[in-house]
């Protein structure tokens, strides 16, 4: 399984996606879409609001392929806008205030949708619960610096804060996961076999 | 960009957070998607503007009614920049009004006519808030000068939060918290209004 901003995909079929060529349309999202939703599902945490930002990234994806430029990567072209589109999300008040309630609801017992919970081993689990117990900001932090390869002065760009801002989130990220580790180090790797 | 091998925030190398950024990297990063592809088809049919003559009439309403309701925002501007330049007239209480008892208020720069005045404003943009909180997360808007405006509002609400957070850490006097209360709860009925008009015009038929 690859990262999304590894997925390339061939120039052809990118041509005959813009032309509106339905089946290349097609083998598109199937190339895309499901990295693009494990990426903003681990982002905004929250399977609803997953969703609807998967749709508008896939919708805007379709919209502006012609804007694509061929100089990487399409993954990464998508990773961008849906990265884009889960940071405004975070970063509206409305949504943030809606966040921190939900968030304070479920850090009691931080239950995984169905849809993540399949087909996953435990130890898999025991890391998406800790990344769910995590702030909404905090998380984003984490897995774009960990997971995604952003440096503290891009994460503070798209945040529109500062570098000091991404490293306190970093740190306090850190911290919580360690927490929630530390009692079970002994767990072995969730690498597929 | 690659990813790092667990560097800490301090730049120094940590066994613990290495250990911790190879289990997030160790999880798949592809989980199956909601839903498949005829489904985003049928999502972006339903969303694409349709080309009838019907259609351009509910365009023309739905300008209309954008247009109001940044007409409205303009309006909700020009008052708070009268409103914190000279402060305005308090309303007169009706003669036989019930008094209503109120807790001490903190010491404020404002005039106590302007305190009086300004409950309403902050009452009327708690309602809002709530409706606000209330409404779908995506919305039914799709225009983007009226998107660009709702993220401008939302980013000026947040910094004024953020402003108030770093007025109170600094126990900074009740008139500045106060002005700056005021002010958010303007930009908070600006955006409520702003909202409403799109959703009226999102449901014309």
């Amino acid at each position: 399984m690859a990262k999304l901003a590894d997925i390339e995909v061939p120039e052809g079929l990118i041509a005959s996606a813009r032309d509106g060529v339905e089946s290349a349309r097609a083998a598109l999202y199937a190339a895309l879409a499901p990295a693009t939703f494990g990426l903003i599902r681990r982002l905004v945490g929250t399977q609803a609001v997953a969703e609807d930002l998967f749709q508008d990234t896939m919708m805007t994806l379709y919209e502006h392929l012609d804007r694509f430029r061929g100089d990487g990567p399409l993954g990464r072209w998508v990773r961008r806008i849906a990265v884009t589109k889960c940071l405004m999300y975070l970063r509206s008040p409305w949504h943030r205030a809606r966040l921190q309630l939900a968030a304070d609801v479920e850090l009691d017992s931080p239950e995984l949708p169905a849809l993540v919970v399949a087909a996953r081993p435990a130890e898999c689990l025991d890391v998406e619960r800790a990344l769910a117990s995590l702030s909404p900001t905090a998380r984003a932090v984490v897995w774009l610096f960990e997971v995604e390869g952003y440096s503290h002065e891009e994460i503070a760009q798209a945040f529109g804060r500062t570098v000091s801002f991404s490293k306190s989130q970093l740190a306090r990220a850190h911290r919580r996961l360690r927490e929630w580790f530390e009692p079970q180090s002994e767990r072995q790797s969730c690498s597929p076999v | 960009m690659q990813p790092r091998v667990g560097m800490p925030p301090e730049g120094e190398p940590d066994p613990s957070a290495r250990a911790l950024a190879q289990k997030l990297r160790e999880l798949p990063p592809e989980v199956p998607p909601p839903f498949d592809w005829a489904e985003l088809q049928r999502r972006a049919r339903a969303r694409a503007p349709r080309a009838s003559p019907l259609r351009r009439v509910d365009l023309t309403r739905r300008t209309v009614l954008l247009a109001a309701g940044l007409a409205s925002l303009v309006a909700a501007g020009v008052l708070l920049g009268r409103f914190l330049e000279n402060g305005w007239e308090p309303a007169r209480p009706a003669a036989d009004a019930v008094t209503v008892a109120r807790a001490p208020a903190p010491r404020s720069d404002f005039a106590p006519g302007d305190r009086r005045d300004a409950e309403p404003l902050l009452e009327r943009a708690e309602t809002a808030e709530r409706w606000l909180a209330s409404t779908p997360d995506s919305g039914p808007i799709v225009r983007v000068s009226t998107r660009l405006a709702v993220t401008d509002l939302e980013d000026r609400i947040a910094s004024m939060d953020d402003l108030l957070n770093v007025e109170r850490m600094r126990d900074a006097r009740a008139g500045r918290v106060r002005a700056l209360q005021l002010e958010r709860a303007q930009l908070v009925d600006s955006l409520a209004q702003v909202r409403y008009a799109e959703m009226l015009a999102a449901e014309l038929p």
